[in-house]
């Protein structure tokens, strides 16, 4: 990759102010009155309506589509959403800038390769694939393409693809895998984490606690490593790696899961605990309710909002986690897109993975930030 | 005492004894409590933190935290021994015929369930009902309690009540299912003085009304005098006088009760005056059994005999226990001396 220099060095003044720009403008958005939050978070919501909808039915429908939707949104959203899709397209645009920065600033271009080009060449070349040499002309490139065309641009080393074309199929494959490794750290870490709580200091509770110290203390590759060596080629139980059936599943999940079913299960001890001292809880009990219904019904909501609360971050870790995960297993995922779109500089591939990460996240903190809000009431009377 | 009233008590504690395990020791914080509860009565246990009379409630419908137990004596319900039944049969009798308030109803409400889940599981349980009946169950008792808009109440979270209100949902879920004993655990600590006020009067009233009977426990002097009918004075988890209130008010025969009266706020003393307190602090429980009377170091009128052994409850006037070896005249001459 070398050529150090060939871009790169400091950061101009534009860069820097589009970036403080960019800050500020997030920072500012906390300030708007929420009048103005629910005309914003509705009209960005009938934006990204509109990118998803032109995809699929062409412009005249997808632009029909997305106004309705948009109307839908600010008649009848909760502020909160609407507040978080505020937020959802600045902190995007954002993310794709510092990306493109950061990217840029990395020694090293698409173009660099052992063959040396010819600068006339290389310059054809940029003009071709529309990678400029400088950052800020990229960044308008890019979006012109991403908005106007719905298009997250060709890729470079993977000529003749669009990006979107590589990323559809590793999509499902990524989704599946973290999906399932968040339902299972969920399942897992709550039942240990519920089962020691409601017994402090008891047996079970230190066969729990101790169990999530080895799982939060071991990192992922040694956890999958050993999986591979010991269900794989000692015992022959499942495929050593790939992708097709049930069976290819079962290692890389649990290898992804484990260290967050550790944590979710001592935020649910804690959390156990804490409730099962409350008073409402002695009021079931002086009720005559069986203890099942105590735990069951009293308990359980304040017990898991811990939990609730940190499903978004263990989401974001599970994905960032599967970069590692899937190149350990050899799976067609989202993540070796991401991998091997860092290492050859092929940036609208790791503009494409980050976006669509990003969305991901986002979406699924708003879906826990409902959840919480359902769960406690408290919270859902104060926004 | 309960050779004067014809009927058999409704609830009848002999010897209860109740212990702590803590991290410096055994605690005996019920301390071979006896008592009676008639059907109808209203009866307060008085003294202040610490001295037992919650753990005394908590015993009786055995909802002691994992590291209580009760070691010794008997509760009977109508007859029946509570402490030889098994959990589920205990759970029967809870809610069912012993129902209880707590002290704090934001803390003792569910914050998680609307206020109408959290009053009907009591009738489903209890009373067999479906959730129709129970929920119409549950709103009349809501308008007995003087809840305005009881329907709408039901869907309110206990956070959107005020402290009066959430209070008078503990009461009408207390009474849900008819319960013939009612332990209430500081029910107006936590309220403001009005509200206070409105809270015992409706207790009363549901006591007249379905004659009910009532252990109210508290450390407020003043909510005994206006309510109760027979008062037991509690210290150091032991009973130290037990009276008609009426009485006990117009003359205590243990000098607990005596320094507890005379630290009474009071509306003639000067501005400006000191209030009288009771010197030193309630002795530790956690050091074996007493070998002397157990408010002898607080004690003004304290003398030898005190300090010889733990005096034992006696009948100095009929109707009323004392746990006192100072002589009645000598107590109170000792009285208008110290003055």
């Amino acid at each position: 990759m070398g050529r150090p220099g060939t871009q790169g060095g400091t950061l101009s003044a534009l860069e820097a102010a589009a970036v403080a720009f960019g800050v500020a403008t997030l920072a500012g958005a906390a300030w708007l009155p929420p009048k103005a939050t629910r005309v914003s978070g509705a009209s960005f919501g009938g934006l990204i309506a509109f990118a998803l909808a032109r995809l699929a039915w062409g412009v005249p429908v997808g632009a029909l589509a997305s106004v309705t939707f948009a109307l839908v949104l600010f008649r009848f959203a909760p502020g909160a959403v609407l507040r978080r899709v505020t937020f959802l397209v600045p902190s995007l645009l954002l993310l794709v800038f510092v990306t493109t920065l950061l990217m840029y600033h990395a020694p090293g271009s698409p173009f660099a390769g052992e063959k040396v080009a010819s600068p006339q060449v290389e310059a054809a070349l940029r003009a071709h694939f529309g990678v400029p040499k400088s950052a800020v002309d990229f960044f308008g490139i890019y979006l012109r393409r991403l908005v106007v065309e719905g298009s997250l641009g060709p890729s470079v080393k993977v000529q003749g693809r669009n990006v979107e074309t590589l990323l559809r199929p590793a999509l499902p494959v990524s989704l599946t895998l973290g999906l399932l490794a968040l339902v299972l750290a969920s399942a897992v870490g709550l039942w240990l984490g519920i089962v020691a709580g409601l017994k402090p200091n008891s047996a079970a509770d230190y066969a729990s606690t101790g169990l999530s110290a080895i799982g939060l203390s071991l990192p992922s590759f040694v956890l999958g490593a050993i999986g591979i060596v010991l269900f794989a080629l000692k015992l022959g139980w499942l495929p050593v790696a790939g992708w097709g059936d049930l069976r290819h599943i079962v290692l890389p999940a649990v290898t992804l899961a484990l260290p967050h079913a550790a944590y979710i299960a001592r935020l649910a001890r804690g959390g156990t605990i804490e409730v099962m001292s409350q008073d409402f809880i002695r009021t079931a009990r002086a009720k005559g309710l069986p203890e099942s219904a105590v735990v069951l019904r009293h308990a359980l909501k304040g017990a898991i909002l811990p939990v609730v609360s940190y499903l978004g971050p263990a989401a974001a870790g599970i994905m960032t986690g599967s970069f590692v995960v899937e190149t350990l297993f050899g799976i067609p995922g989202m993540g070796q897109w991401f991998v091997r779109g860092a290492i050859n500089r092929d940036y609208s591939v790791v503009l494409g993975t980050a976006l669509v990460y990003a969305s991901l996240v986002t979406a699924f903190n708003l879906l826990v930030d409902l959840a919480y809000a359902w769960l406690d009431p408290r919270v859902r009377s104060r926004s | 005492m309960s050779a004067t009233l014809p009927s058999p008590p409704l609830l009848r504690v002999r010897e209860l004894t109740t212990e702590f395990r803590t991290e410096d020791g055994v605690v005996r914080a019920v301390d071979h409590v006896s008592f009676d509860l008639q059907k109808g009565e209203l009866l307060g246990i008085v003294g202040e933190s610490g001295s037992g009379k919650s753990a005394t409630s908590l015993s009786i419908l055995r909802l002691l935290p994992p590291q209580g137990r009760i070691t010794h004596g008997s509760v009977e319900l109508a007859g029946q021994d509570l402490l030889a039944l098994s959990e589920p049969a205990m759970r029967a009798v809870r809610g069912a015929r012993i129902a209880m308030i707590f002290q704090d109803p934001m803390t003792a409400l569910n914050p998680y369930l609307r206020v109408g889940e959290q009053l009907v599981e009591g009738a489903v349980l209890h009373l067999g009902l479906d959730a129709r009946a129970a929920e119409r169950r549950a709103r009349a008792l809501l308008d007995r309690v003087r809840i305005p808009d009881a329907a709408a109440r039901l869907k309110s979270y206990p956070h959107e009540l005020s402290g009066g209100m959430r209070q008078r949902v503990m009461i009408a879920m207390a009474l849900l299912c008819d319960p013939e004993l009612i332990i209430a655990d500081e029910p107006t600590t936590a309220l403001d003085v009005t509200v206070q006020a409105q809270i015992l009067e409706l207790l009363n009233e549901l006591r007249r009304e379905r004659g009910l009977s009532i252990l109210l426990i508290t450390h407020d002097l003043g909510v005994v005098a206006s309510t109760c009918d027979r008062v037991l004075v509690m210290y150091a988890g032991r009973v130290v006088e037990l009276a008609p209130a009426a009485e006990l008010f117009a003359r205590p025969l243990h000098p607990y009760t005596r320094a507890l009266m005379r630290s009474l706020p009071r509306l003639d003393v000067a501005p400006g005056g000191r209030l009288e307190t009771i010197p030193g602090l309630p002795p530790r429980l956690d050091r074996g059994p007493f070998t002397e009377c157990s408010f002898a170091p607080r004690c003004r009128f304290v003398h030898e005999a005190c300090r010889v052994a733990e005096p034992p409850l006696s009948e100095d006037v009929p109707g009323r226990l004392r746990r006192c070896v100072l002589p009645l005249d000598q107590l109170d001459r000792a009285e208008t001396t110290a003055r």
